[in-house]
């Protein structure tokens, strides 16, 4: 495509401004702030629109830098150019409330459509970044060697994944790393808190599940009381069998006593009345016998006495004098006197020792009246003891059945609670189980983190894909170019696959480092004029190259204008110098020029 | 007669665990079942229909007694309860053993029955759910019985059937079939929106209080009469709030404050007592995002849905991109009918790669 005329109608600073094109080498001239910009980007938006952005970009984007202040509906321009043999003008309008085309083959009088492709045609499916990255070439910007190594660098990097230089691939991987971790943070949030409800939840089952745990507890605490209360029941019924028992037992014993004395008794007096009789009869006998024995007695202190008187004849007959004759016979006569007193008391004491029955009646009868009396005392002890008995008794079941039945009735409260809180625990672990279900649904973050997986994806395979089907070529492409632009000085460029770029010379491998600014700009003018022809191989583009050379010295833009001049398509040097000028007259070249203002 | 026709009460419930206004919720279902009865005690009806699901779960004996004291306190209004698939009988369930007050007709059948209540000259039908589901029809037997079934000595009499279900799971109901047995209304109850499916004779209740945020709009209970032979009835709201989905409509010049001062002011505007589930939409600044975290603590908020979506120009940057990565990574999503993700996804990546680009 070759670029013929294009007119401003009100587009910026120009007005009604026309300018016709050579198909081959044009230079441009200008000083700053003459319109070159202006010139270049109404071109462009010739080929692709001005459309008014949204938003915030708006502000600075370019349909607002080039709306004319005054006269806004008349904010167009028209544009003539040649491709295929054929010559076709193409006119616009870039009011943002209704912009316009019209494409219209001089040649055969077609009017094409710009809405449906027709345009693209012409430019051969030319996008707006790739004519940035092909047909419009501004010069590098660092100012320091480094930064135009890095620079350089960085554009092939780029280029070579994205068809566009200007395109960061890394840092856009880098940035949608970034989003990832937001979003990951944004989806542990959320499930600190969920899982902080399901603990709360939780929390609230623990706390019924452990009331349910003490109420069952108490209950069986309960159950125990009872039985113990049970057991007591029965020791004490036991206790009191027992001593019931030993009451009738000591009853039992107390009327055998009494009857066997009662026995006693009668048989005391039956053999009473024997000994009575007896008595008599033992009387008579002894009457009889003292009778005897008295007889028997006199006779018998008879004999001793006369013994002793005897004897004491004989110790009279014996004894030496007077004095002991009469102390025997004094002797023996005392003895005998006492031997009288001797038996005659001995007889009366023996009737004594038998009592005389009549005598004690008197103090028996007193004695059987108090045993009835005490009898009736204790009967009637006896019977306030049963009562006693019975009455703790009747107390003690009273008060065990009491105990009982507030531990029965507890029990029941208890169980009642069971049931409550076992229908409770069941309500809240549903509810639990609810949440829980409805929880695996909601993680909103996780359809951001896949999104983010996705792009990442897409990009670094797309960006694979680029780079096989672009890299070799444009290497090649580089080398040829530069090897001309330098006049077989450089031979080829090199390329690694962490970019370092280095070229070679006949002799030498230079790394790109180690160049001059010049030689780098050279390294840089063939790599986008490569690129320009790698992707405008079918329709070869016009090629608009801004202040490109200005870091160049005479031999370097000599050798590039030459090598341009040789070049099929039509070139646009925009410039503010005058050494292209001079230098094309120089080696009379074929050029136009145009000088703006 | 004037009848009170109410559904799905959920005593017991707690909704939205988690949020500040659990609690409260909790509460407030009782509130507004005591309210009800405290109308009835006002206004007087002589019958409470009550289509299930008055509990949330089973009922706690110390529940049924709260509710037996309310049913008390309304002796002349007869109380007709089933139980619906929340509160059905389980074996152990305390619904079959609680002693209810007089007025109190428990129809804990689990197939449709009917009773006849003289002083009021009408006939209530009925059946509880004794298990969570019913996928069988078990209304279907009122389509043959019928006629029959309403062949009763007092032709004139009021018909009503209080019935629980209607979806798939939870006894399907041929409504229209149902329409044609001749009941002169049915009390309907388990789908949580009130609805009146025929004028002055079919109509769900719904939720007296609302449960979840999918619960939107109004909420309360019906309130008929049955004069002359002729049922009329309305729904009356008494629900103390309101879910509701307010749609927040963002441009490119919103930002995060601007967009909190915006919520405040709509919820406002709705009721600040209401509880909202939130959804942006429209073109937001491409460099902005929404911290929907701290959005979400600008009041009753239960959910904040960000459908915005970056302002870009995807047929333009098409165009001016095509060849280049840019250019390929938009064409390499379809063009219509993207999934979320899809879109998503080319959002992030461009966001990223316009980014990258000085």
């Amino acid at each position: 495509m070759i670029l013929k005329d294009v007119t401003a109608k009100n587009f910026g600073q120009f007005q009604d401004k026309t300018i016709t094109f050579d198909p081959g080498l044009n230079v441009i001239y200008g000083e700053n702030e003459s319109g070159k910009t202006t010139l270049h980007t109404f071109i462009r938006g010739m080929l692709f629109g001005i459309r008014k952005l949204r938003g915030r970009a708006a502000k600075t984007d370019v349909y607002s830098r080039y709306e004319p202040w005054e006269n806004e509906h008349y904010y167009a321009g028209s544009m003539r150019m040649e491709s295929g043999g054929k010559t076709f003008r193409l006119s616009r309008s870039f009011q943002k409330t209704k912009p316009k085309s019209e494409l219209i083959c001089e040649t055969d009088g077609e009017t094409l459509s710009v809405e449906h492709g027709d345009l693209d045609m012409l430019l051969g499916g030319m996008s707006e970044t790739v004519y940035d990255n092909t047909v419009s070439i501004g010069q590098l910007k660092s100012q320091t060697d480094d930064g135009l190594v890095v620079e350089l660098r960085n554009y092939m990097a780029n280029y070579q994944g994205s068809g566009d230089g200007d395109l960061n691939i890394q840092e856009a991987l880098d940035t949608l790393k970034k989003r990832k971790k937001e979003q990951e943070t944004l989806k542990r949030q959320g499930e600190q808190e969920r899982e902080s409800r399901k603990r709360e939840l939780s929390t609230h089952i623990d706390y019924i599940q452990d009331e349910l745990e003490d109420a069952k507890r108490s209950l069986s605490q309960k159950q125990n009381e009872i039985l113990r209360v049970e057991a007591q029941q029965r020791r004490e019924e036991e206790r009191r069998q027992a001593e019931l028992a030993k009451m009738q037992e000591q009853e039992r014993l107390e009327q055998q006593k009494k009857e066997d004395q009662e026995q006693q008794r009668l048989e005391a007096e039956r053999q009473q009345a024997a000994a009575e009789s007896q008595r008599k009869i033992a009387e008579q006998k002894v009457a009889q016998q003292r009778q005897n024995a008295e007889n028997m007695h006199n006779s018998r202190r008879m004999a001793v006495t006369v013994a002793i008187a005897v004897l004491a004849f004989i110790g009279c007959m014996f004894a030496p004098d007077m004095m002991w004759k009469t102390v025997i016979i004094v002797a023996a006569a005392v003895v005998i006197l006492a031997l009288f007193i001797i038996s005659n008391r001995k007889w009366k004491k023996s009737p004594k020792s038998v009592p005389e029955p009549e005598e004690e009646t008197e103090p028996e009868r007193a004695e059987v009246e108090t045993d009835i009396l005490e009898a009736a005392q204790k009967e009637l002890e006896e019977q306030q003891r049963l009562e006693a008995l019975q009455r703790e008794k009747e107390e003690q079941q009273r008060q065990r059945m009491l105990e009982k039945e507030k531990l029965r009735w507890s029990m029941e409260r208890y169980q009642e609670d069971i049931q409550e809180k076992t229908i409770q625990l069941e309500n809240v672990q549903e509810d639990y189980q609810v949440y829980c279900e409805a929880e695996i649904q909601a993680s909103p973050e996780e359809e951001d983190l896949q999104a983010i997986q996705m792009a990442t994806q897409h990009i670094a395979d797309i960006a694979v894909a680029m780079q096989q089907a672009i890299g070799e070529e444009l290497k090649t492409r580089m080398s040829e170019i530069l090897c001309e632009l330098t006049e077989g000085r450089y031979e080829k460029i090199q390329i690694d696959e962490n970019f370092n770029m280095g070229v070679h010379s006949s002799e030498h491998y230079i790394p790109l480092e180690h160049l001059s600014r010049g030689t780098i700009e050279q390294v840089y003018f063939a790599l986008r004029m490569a690129v320009s022809q790698i992707l405008c191989e079918d329709e070869p583009m016009p090629v608009l190259l801004d202040d490109v050379f200005a870091m160049y010295d005479e031999k370097r833009l000599m050798q590039a204008l030459r090598w341009l001049a040789k070049q099929k398509q039509q070139v646009l040097i925009f410039t503010c110098h005058k050494r292209e000028k001079e230098l094309l007259d120089k080696m009379q070249l074929n050029y136009s020029y145009h000088s703006l203002r | 007669m004037k009848f009170v026709h109410i559904a799905d009460v959920h005593l017991g419930a707690a909704p939205d665990v988690g949020y500040p206004w659990n609690e409260t919720r909790q509460q407030e279902i009782w509130d507004s079942f005591r309210r009800v009865i405290d109308g009835i005690k006002e206004e007087g009806a002589d019958l409470l229909l009550i289509s299930g699901d008055l509990f949330h779960g089973q009922p706690l004996v110390r529940e049924l007694k709260e509710v037996a004291y309310l049913f008390e306190g309304i002796p002349g209004t007869t109380v007709v309860l089933i139980a619906g698939n929340h509160d059905y009988l389980k074996a152990d369930s305390h619904y079959r053993t609680f002693a209810w007050p007089e007025n109190v007709i428990c129809l804990w059948e689990d197939h449709c029955v009917s009773r006849y209540i003289p002083h009021i000259y009408t006939y209530v039908y009925g059946m509880s759910y004794v298990n969570r589901e019913i996928l069988e029809p078990v209304y279907n037997q009122t389509y043959d019985d019928g006629a029959t079934l309403l062949e009763s000595e007092h032709a004139d009499a009021c018909h009503i059937l209080v019935a629980h279900g209607g979806d798939e799971k939870h006894i399907p109901i041929n409504m229209r079939k149902l329409a044609d047995v001749g009941f002169d209304y049915i009390a309907l109850g388990h789908i949580h929106k009130p609805q009146i499916l025929q004028e002055n004779a079919i109509a769900y209740a719904g939720v007296l209080e609302p449960l979840d945020k999918n619960d939107i709009g109004k909420h309360g209970y019906i309130k008929g009469v049955f004069e002359n032979g002729k049922i009329s009835a309305h729904f009356v709201e008494a629900a103390c709030r309101s879910y509701c989905h307010e749609e927040i409509q963002i441009d490119t010049a919103t930002t995060q404050l601007s967009l909190a001062d915006r919520i405040r002011e709509r919820m406002q505007a709705c009721g600040a007592d209401n509880i909202y589930k939130l959804t942006l939409t429209g073109y937001r600044d491409a460099d902005v995002t929404f911290a929907l975290p701290q959005l979400k603590t600008l009041g009753n908020i239960v959910e904040i849905v960000d459908e915005t979506q970056p302002d870009y120009d995807f047929d333009r940057l098409s165009e001016q991109y095509e060849g280049t990565l840019i250019g390929k990574f938009i064409d390499s999503f379809p063009k219509e009918g993207r999934t979320r993700v899809e879109s998503k996804a080319l959002y992030y990546g461009l966001q990223a790669m316009l980014e990258a680009k000085e």
